[in-house]
Order: C-alpha cells, then structure tokens, then sequence
C-alpha cells in the first residue's frame, strides 16, 4: 500500500549532476531568505538593545534550513532516463511527478548555460513538444556532456508532416 | 513532394479584388468610430473628442482605393501569390497545402452587395496569413474549392474508419430555428451581453454610471417611507416578480443572439474536413481539416438535460494570432445537440467503436472521500465564523455536511475513464457533465501525479497533455486512480503514443 512514485534509491533512474547541487541550493535557498528582512527590521526597532537579535537569529536559521532541505530534496528527488521511446523525468518529494515525452512528439530541442553553469561544465536541458503544459519542458543540472548526449538522442527522426497534429 | 518554385505562371492571370473592395477597407476603419457616432446621435452625450479621428478620413478614401489598385493575386497550380503594397511592396506566396482554414466572412453589407471576406490560415505565424477583403462570392467559393480540392491529393494520416474515400459532403448537423430556441432558453448568454453593454455605456461615459446609482439610491431613499407604511411584504413580491422579468428579459435576449448567431448552422463533413456555416446577419463559413482537431468537450447541464441536449467542442491545432477569435481555435461543433447527433459527428471523425465508450472503468473506491474533504474542511472556516458572531444559529451550516456527502458519492458514482480503441476519455460530474476525449495519437506527453493526499491514498492522477488544450476547458486528466492502475495506464498511453 501506500506506494512512492518517486523513491532517489531507484537505480534504473539518473540523478543530476553532483556538480550541479550546490548551484541549485543557492537558488533555492533565496526565496527562503526574504522573511530574515522583516524578523530583523521589527524586532530590531521594537525591542531594548541588541534583544531584537534574539528573534532575528533563530528565524534566520530556520529559514536557511527550509531552503537547504528543499533545495537539496529537488535536487535529489530529480531524476530522468533515457528510453528508447523517449524521455521520462521524475520530480518532486511530496508533490511527485513523472513525465513522459516520447521522442516522436519532440519538436525541438534547446541547450542553454549561463556564465554560472558554464564555470561548473552544466547545461539546462529544454524539450519543446506541440503540447500545452509541455509546450517546453526545461530541466537544469545537467553536465553539458549529458545534455548534448540527450539532445542528440532525441532529435526528432524525419517523418510525416501528418504525424502528431 | 518536390514543390517547383518557379510555377508556369504565364497561364494563370493575375486577379484583383472586388472593385468595391475600397468601400470595405474604409468601413473597416471606420467600424472604431460607429459607437461613439451612435452614442452622440441617441444621448446627445458623450465625449467630442473621440470624433476628431474622423477628420483623417479624408485621407482614408483614396488610401483605401490605393491598396484595392495594388493589391493582385494569381492562382497558380498548388499555390497562391498575393502582392500587395503600393510603396513597401508585399509578395506572399502561400502553398495550397500549407494553408489549414479558408474562411469566409460575410456581415450584413457582404451579403447585400454579394461579397465576402477570405482568410486564409496556416498553421504558424502571429496571425492570418493572407486576407482578401473582398472578393465576390463566386470567386471567393471558387477559391476556397480549389485549396479544398487540393487537400485531397494528400493522404490523410489515417482515414476514418477505414472506408472507402467519399468525396461528396455529408450533412452532420443541422440546427432548426426551434433548436437554437432551446439552446436561447439554455444559455446565460444574454447576461453576459447586458454585462458587456453596460460596460460599454459607462466606458463612453463615466458619469453615466454616477447617475445611473444616483437615481436608483435616490428612488430607495424616496420610498423608504412607504416600506414602513405598506410592509415587507408588498416590497418583497415586487422585488420578485422585477427579477423573474429581468430573467425573462435575459433569457428572451440569449434567444435572440442564438438565432443571430447559429441561424441557418450546417455542419457538414466529407474526407477530410469539417465544415461549418452559420449566421443570420453576419455569415460566417469556415472548415477545419479533420487532422486539425485536437481534444473535444462534451457538455451536459441541468437545464440541457432537461431538454436531452448536449454541447460539443473541439480545440483545433492553430496559429497563436488566431487564438482571440474564439471561434477558430475552439470549435463549437455542436452548440445543441442530441445524443444522435453527437454520436454522428464524434463517429465521423474518431476511429471506429471509439465512441460513445463502451464500458467506462470506475475510480478508485475512495474517490468520494477526496471530494468531500477539500470542501468539508474549507467549510470549518465560515462555521468557525457564523459560530462566533450567532452563536447556535452558526450551527445551522452543519446542514451542508449531509448535502456534501451526499454531492461527493453521487460524483464519484458518475466518474470514469476510458482507454480503448485509440480513444482516452474521463468524465465527470453530477449536475453538470462532463466529457472530455481525445484520440490517443493526439497526446503529446503523459504525465503521472501524486500529491501527498494522493500518496496516503494510494491514488495518483494520470493527465494527458494536448495540442492547444483551452485553459476554459476541463483537463483531460484521469484523478483519483488507484495508484497501480495509474502507472499501468501511464505506461499503456506512453507505449501507444511513442510507436
């Protein structure tokens, strides 16, 4: 009963790249840091002395390790593989989800990388399809080895106009 | 198929619109200025400086006569070469078997003077491609044959049915001045049209509104005397049969616009599209190939059951520009119908025995606990708060619960999907149905779901991602599924769409 979708220990499933953990925690962790601004400012201004800080620190803890935990649960909880019919990427640690795309319905493919993932050797991975919702399925944390890798393999075969639409 | 570029265009000549294309392309800009006209001539109101625009008609006539000497067309063998432009020169050359839509425009003068407007849709690009404003009805039905015609040399992805090709039309739907009444009497189209004129009115003139509120306060005011003298009771008839005539008035004006709209409404169907033409004043004449179609939604109301009617609409795979006019992306192929009736077009164009759905498989068995709790805790809130200002009497909101359990077995009694002969169907509902289908070939991706209320369960959601799915539209996603039948129907929608 209660079965997982999406279990990290899986071994017929990748992760990304260690490379690209720490990367993906920074940004994740930034969202979390906003409320340390206000639990500094008030407490700051309404209470004696140096109290305030006492209000400030545990906060600020906190919300570094919200973020910590989120950001190092998206990086482990995503997880893809490479079929011979397409692609399939697994997200997600309470709210899972897998996806499927096969490699007739990719209409084109997008690499991008940015200073900050260039200086690690990673790539973003961006598969459009004709469909609504995954009209541009994008995945980061990538190697740029990986991305090139899948981005080849999923090329899509020349066929039919008729196909797909 | 190798396309030459160079076509022997020697033989075929070079056409031009209709001469009183100029007049059209005037009214076309000059359609922005008719409200404000009408708005002075009825009110006497209204802002003069909206008018100064009109001044630059002037230059508008020969402009207009201008782009009607520029603008040439030729036929060629699989393909259209518009020019247009009198100094920045346009040469658009279209292939016949790029072009998705020919669609005819006809407004009331179109039809006087027997025009029409051709639009000519591919399937990229920010909007229509070529538009032809205008050209006389026989040339512009001639036109719209010869791209038709030329589909047909193309094979279809797969031939419905597998029958024999027929090129002759078949009439699937076609929908008598008493069926739009219903569909008048269903719809709450007339209140969205009052909404929208009184929005209007205001736009043109904001004090209108103060006024408007002003003497309907000041009339209240005048008469709060009488609510004393007279009773509650009097004021409360009146105020009830006021609104039984504004819902009258309403429904009257939704029949109105159904026969505007839908008079005459045919939709017929041969090889490879569908077409459709409807309209009292303005006419309107489109087709839609039948590879084009994407997703369809099958509506049921209260009132619709009522009358054993259904709604029926398809999202069609098109340009993004087109997308605000809603009619073009999303097909209304049925605005009424009976059950027959959709069983005739959905068969026309779906595979064999896809449909109506043979045996529809039930959820999971916990399905209706999920329904009734979202709500039922969200309910704490209010009795939370009708608790704390009436005390006993805010338990009187304790009497939703049986109505919701209630509401939620019923739900889940209804729901189902389907997975067979290359069709993948949900439905839903329970006052209002719900169905929303699509042949499997037309899924782009599939997408399997579990949220944490999911995964205590054991259930997981299955969603099947098509082409232009409208955000109106009810998503083609499978809820509630034990959590083993969710994966095995994942894996069967991944194995039959990645052949």
């Amino acid at each position: 009963m209660n079965e997982t979708l999406n279990d990290p220990r899986d071994s017929q499933w990748h992760g990304l790249e260690p490379a690209a953990k720490n990367l993906m925690l920074a940004f994740t962790v930034l969202p979390f840091l906003i409320p340390i601004v206000p639990a500094t400012v008030l407490p700051m201004t309404l209470m004696p002395g140096w109290w305030g800080l006492a209000v400030t620190f545990p906060v600020a803890a906190a919300c570094l390790v919200a973020g910590m935990t989120v950001g190092h649960n998206r990086w482990l909880y995503t997880r893809w593989r490479l079929d011979d019919d397409g692609f399939r990427l697994r997200k997600g640690r309470w709210w899972q989800k897998e996806v499927f795309v096969p490699r007739s319905r990719v209409q084109h493919l997008d690499i991008h990388n940015g200073p900050m993932e260039r200086a690690r050797g990673l790539a973003t991975l961006v598969i459009h399809t004709a469909g609504t919702q995954s009209h541009a399925l994008k995945q980061e944390g990538f190697s740029l080895e990986t991305a090139t890798r899948l981005r080849d393999a999923l090329i899509p075969e020349t066929r039919s106009h008729a196909d797909a639409l | 198929m190798p396309m030459p570029f160079e076509q022997p265009a020697a033989e075929s000549p070079q056409l031009r619109l209709h001469p009183l294309s100029w007049l059209f392309e005037l009214l076309n800009v000059l359609k922005q200025f008719i409200l404000p006209i009408l708005f002075l001539l009825f009110t006497g109101k209204g802002n003069n400086y909206e008018l100064w625009g009109l001044v630059g008609i002037g230059f508008m006539v020969p402009l207009a006569v201008a782009r009607y000497i520029s603008f040439r067309y030729r036929i060629g063998v699989d393909r259209i070469v518009i020019r247009s432009g009198l100094l920045h020169k346009t040469v658009r050359d279209i292939a016949f078997t790029r072009i998705q839509n020919v669609t005819l425009h006809q407004g009331l003068l179109h039809r006087l003077m027997q025009v029409a407007e051709v639009r000519l849709e591919t399937g990229g690009g920010e909007k229509e491609e070529g538009r032809m404003r205008v050209l006389g009805l026989r040339q512009a039905r001639q036109l719209q044959r010869i791209i038709r015609s030329h589909d047909k040399a193309v094979p279809a992805a797969m031939p419905p049915g597998g029958e024999a090709a027929t090129d002759n039309e078949t009439v699937l739907l076609q929908l008598p001045n008493r069926e739009l009444l219903k569909l008048g009497v269903i719809s709450n189209k007339g209140m969205i049209l009052v909404v929208a004129a009184f929005g209007g009115a205001f736009q043109f003139d904001w004090k209108l509104s103060r006024e408007t509120f002003h003497s309907a306060g000041g009339w209240l005011w005048d008469h709060s005397g009488d609510l004393a003298g007279n009773g509650i009771v009097s004021y409360a008839v009146g105020g009830a049969s006021l609104l039984l005539a504004a819902f009258i008035l309403l429904r009257l004006i939704s029949m109105l616009q159904a026969v505007l709209h839908y008079h005459g409404f045919v939709l017929s169907g041969d090889h490879h599209r569908l077409s459709i033409s409807r309209g009292l004043l303005n006419r309107f004449n489109g087709s839609l190939p039948r590879t084009r179609i994407q997703a369809w939604t099958l509506q049921q109301g209260w009132l619709q059951r009522r009358f054993k009617r259904f709604a029926l609409r398809v999202d069609a795979a098109a340009g993004g520009g087109v997308k605000n006019e809603h009619m073009e992306s999303h097909w209304q192929l049925a605005p009424i119908a009976d059950g027959e009736g959709i069983a005739r077009i959905i068969g026309a164009v779906m595979p064999r025995d896809a449909w109506p759905v043979a045996l529809w498989r039930p959820l999971h068995p916990d399905a209706w606990k999920r329904e009734f709790k979202a709500p039922a805790l969200f309910l704490l809130i209010p009795l939370g708060i009708l608790v704390f200002w009436f005390h006993a009497w805010g338990l009187l909101l304790l009497s939703a619960y049986p109505w919701l359990w209630m509401q939620s077995k019923l739900w889940a009694k209804h729901a189902g999907y389907s997975h067979a002969n290359g069709l993948i169907a949900v439905r839903e509902g329970w006052i209002g149905k719900t169905w929303r289908f699509a042949e499997v070939r037309k899924v782009q991706a599939v997408y399997l779901r579990q949220s944490p209320f999911d995964r205590r369960h054991g259930m997981a959601t299955v969603f099947c991602d098509t082409v232009n799915a409208g955000s109106f539209e009810p998503p083609l996603a499978v809820r509630y599924l034990p959590f083993a039948e969710a994966v095995e129907l994942q894996r069967a929608i991944s194995a039959a769409i990645a052949e």
